[in-house]
């Protein structure tokens, strides 16, 4: 008895639970949301620089050398808020085999390193003048530190894994071991620099204005912003990319290369 | 012919990996020599001075003995996957899981409390005081074992791939930081005649939650990397 | 009864075979054909439950293999590609090892008379299997088959490396299995079957071509 087995596609999506996992109607959404996030991101990125450069008040013990806080802060803020999403967006594509998941989690990778480095080189930057040290094992920024080296790992694994789907898995598992050994991580290196006596680096709570926390406010969503469009960008790339072989994909491919 | 239950089948997997790490006497006193020339590497470096080196000696035998298991993690799961056995381990009626844990503590027989046993003399070299010496030793005892927990997940996650030796460690130390504090804040507060045992708690609370988590994420890695 | 309900499976971006609806009954035998990247292996690794499928189940006892793994585990022995022998261990101590992770235990005397029936004796058997051939290592993984006590045997090229002795011992064991009411499920690349077993097969065949 001789059995046939026949090529078919693959069901469109039905065992998707989101409307938007279909690779087509995602990539269209999201090419409409990009511009958006773009103009947000610089109309907000620059009320939050006047205010924080111009408007904010001289701290009474750092003088002007701490306004590099809003950068550093927010981006330290993204650093971390990225990479609990990276681990998220894993732990769905896990779950659900979705690939939109697993691309979205691939993508904020390297954001979320890139504001890690941000935060490292202004924590550096506000080091300098203030301490009078390029580095200082701060609890803080030891633990950005150590953060950076997580998105390493990440990247590392996923690049060093040749097969993508493999690839995918083996890192958002790295991901989801990540995010729940941050919180183990930043208490030991806080009792590490408290019972070493090390430096701290902070503004002082009683100047935190709010004309100061307004401006870090309106950095962070501006980082945010800026995160969010770069990312889509990098998943509608990825998607084009990966989709290739289906006709929308052609059709917008080709739709791409007559706009050049 | 007759039954077996799982627990035999867990001493078997046991026994296995011990009798092949036996076998292969070079990779196993290799981690040991090594740790013993890391730890010489740095009074080299820094100097004889002995107050100087008293006082970061249990950093670096920490730290190198941190590499040194580190190096022994990449055939943990490798050469099972090169046989062809890790697809029976993974058929097996035991859950992958828990054969997991077999081989991570074979792992820690192996390469764990072998430095274990070498690490007094090593600490004398550095004139270590009497209950330095005993907390290091605890605070090592149960540091690998937490080592070899986490790393085999590093080493689950990177089966199959060439050199994964320094991607190993790429993936799996920053997960071990917090023991390497503990350990050490543990011996320097012992040095300093001051309460250390809250450390040696919370490191064995640290190594329950690596026992119970590690082997589940192990079994996890390996499944992905049989696809 | 082993059964698939609309399998599929897609290695990198090319889907390689779908739809697949099989139904393997006691005493039956599928037998895999295909040139060599065509997917027989993946379909092989999947009804043993080593790969999930693209989409699809495959059924045990009309349960998915899912539901409750360590059941079908237990009546499954799967040989694959590599002889699962550890080369510093010996040919005893390997398919003790083996039988081990099926709960079963054998003493050393069961599986000389096993390894015998395979030409394989004497001082060999305490040889590591580093020093052993291919053809005497497949020998050794193949007399897994004898101990087995598993009501499906799932093999990927269980006649590489065998001559025509081998394969004729072969042959017969697989047809012992099949009178028995087991499970078979083979692949081999050699076009047509018959040709690599002598005697045929006296048994109900599916053919599946991928």
């Amino acid at each position: 008895m001789d059995i046939k087995s026949t090529l078919s596609k693959p069901p469109s999506s039905s065992w998707n639970w989101f409307l938007f996992a279909a690779p087509s109607r995602f990539y269209f959404l999201a090419k409409k949301i990009i511009p958006l996030c773009w103009a947000l991101a610089f109309v907000l990125g620059a009320i939050g620089l006047i205010m924080g450069l111009l408007y904010a008040p001289t701290d009474a013990q750092q003088g002007d050398a701490y306004r590099i806080i809003f950068i550093h802060v927010p981006a330290a803020w993204m650093s971390m808020l990225l990479y609990v999403a990276m681990a998220f967006w894993g732990a769905m594509g896990l779950i659900f085999n979705a690939r939109l998941a697993y691309r979205l989690s691939n993508s904020i990778a390297i954001t979320g390193a890139l504001m890690t480095f941000i935060a490292l080189w202004t924590g550096a930057l506000w080091g300098k003048p203030t301490w009078g040290t390029w580095w200082v094992w701060d609890a803080r920024l030891t633990s950005e530190l150590i953060l950076l080296f997580l998105y390493i790992a990440y990247l590392s694994l996923y690049s060093a894994i040749e097969d993508q789907r493999k690839a995918s898995k083996a890192a958002s598992l790295l991901a989801i071991i990540g995010v729940v050994n941050v919180p183990i991580i930043y208490f030991s290196v806080k009792w590490w620099n408290t019972l070493h006596q090390g430096a701290s680096i902070t503004v002082t709570k009683t100047s935190m204005q709010s004309t100061m926390l307004m401006a870090m406010l309106i950095m962070t969503f501006a980082f945010w912003a800026y995160a969010f469009a770069v990312i889509l960008s990098r998943v509608n790339q990825k998607t084009l990319d990966e989709e290739s072989h289906t006709d929308w994909a052609l059709t917008e491919l080709k739709r791409l290369k007559a706009t050049i | 012919m007759q039954k077996i239950s799982t627990l035999e089948i867990l001493l078997a997997v046991f026994k296995r990996d011990i009798s092949l790490a036996l076998r292969r006497q070079s990779d196993t006193l290799g981690a040991v020599f090594f740790f013993a020339l890391v730890v010489s590497l740095f009074p080299l470096a820094i100097g004889p001075e002995t107050k100087l080196l008293q006082q970061i000696a249990p950093g670096i035998i920490w730290v190198s003995a941190l590499l040194a298991v580190m190096l022994s993690l990449s055939r943990l799961f490798n050469d099972d996957y090169q046989d062809g056995v890790l697809e029976q381990l993974a058929l097996s009626i035991c859950p992958l899981a828990l054969i997991a844990v077999a081989k991570i503590l074979a792992h820690w027989t192996y390469t764990g409390l072998i430095l274990l046993c070498i690490s007094p003399v090593l600490a004398l070299q550095f004139n270590l005081s009497g209950i330095a010496i005993e907390v290091l030793l605890i605070t090592l005892f149960i540091g690998t074992l937490i080592l070899s927990f986490i790393g085999s997940i590093g080493a689950a996650l990177t089966v199959g791939l060439k050199s994964s030796g320094a991607l190993i460690s790429l993936l799996v130390l920053p997960l071990l930081i917090p023991v390497l504090i503990l350990g050490t804040l543990a011996v320097d507060a012992a040095t300093a005649n001051l309460p250390y045992s809250v450390y040696l708690y919370i490191l064995l609370a640290l190594a329950v939650l690596a026992s119970f988590f590690a082997p589940l994420a192990c079994a996890a890695a390996l499944r992905i990397a049989l696809d | 009864m082993l059964s698939t309900h609309e399998l599929s499976c897609q290695r990198g971006r090319q889907q390689l075979w779908g739809n697949l609806n099989l139904e393997v009954a006691p005493g039956e035998l599928l037998f895999v054909k295909g040139a060599n990247g065509n997917g027989k292996t993946s379909l092989l690794k999947i009804l043993a439950g080593l790969l999930l499928p693209d989409h699809g189940q495959v059924l045990w006892q009309q349960q998915a293999i899912t539901k409750d793994p360590y059941a079908y585990r237990d009546q499954l022995l799967y040989i694959g590609h590599q002889t699962a022998l550890k080369p510093e261990m010996n040919a005893i101590e390997n398919l003790i090892f083996l039988a081990g992770l099926h709960g079963l235990r054998y003493s050393e005397t069961e599986i000389t008379a096993a390894l015998k029936q395979w030409d394989l004796q004497g001082k060999t058997l305490y040889l590591a299997c580093r020093q052993l051939s291919q053809g005497q290592k497949q020998r050794v993984a193949l007399a897994q088959l004898n101990l087995s006590q598993q009501q499906v045997w799932i093999l990927d090229e269980p006649f590489n490396s065998l001559d025509a002795t081998g394969a004729s011992t072969l042959a017969q064991l697989l047809q012992k299995h099949l009178e028995a009411k087991g499970i078979l499920v083979l692949t081999s690349h050699l076009h047509e079957r018959g040709q690599d077993m002598t005697p045929p097969l006296d048994a109900v065949e599916q053919l599946l071509q991928l």
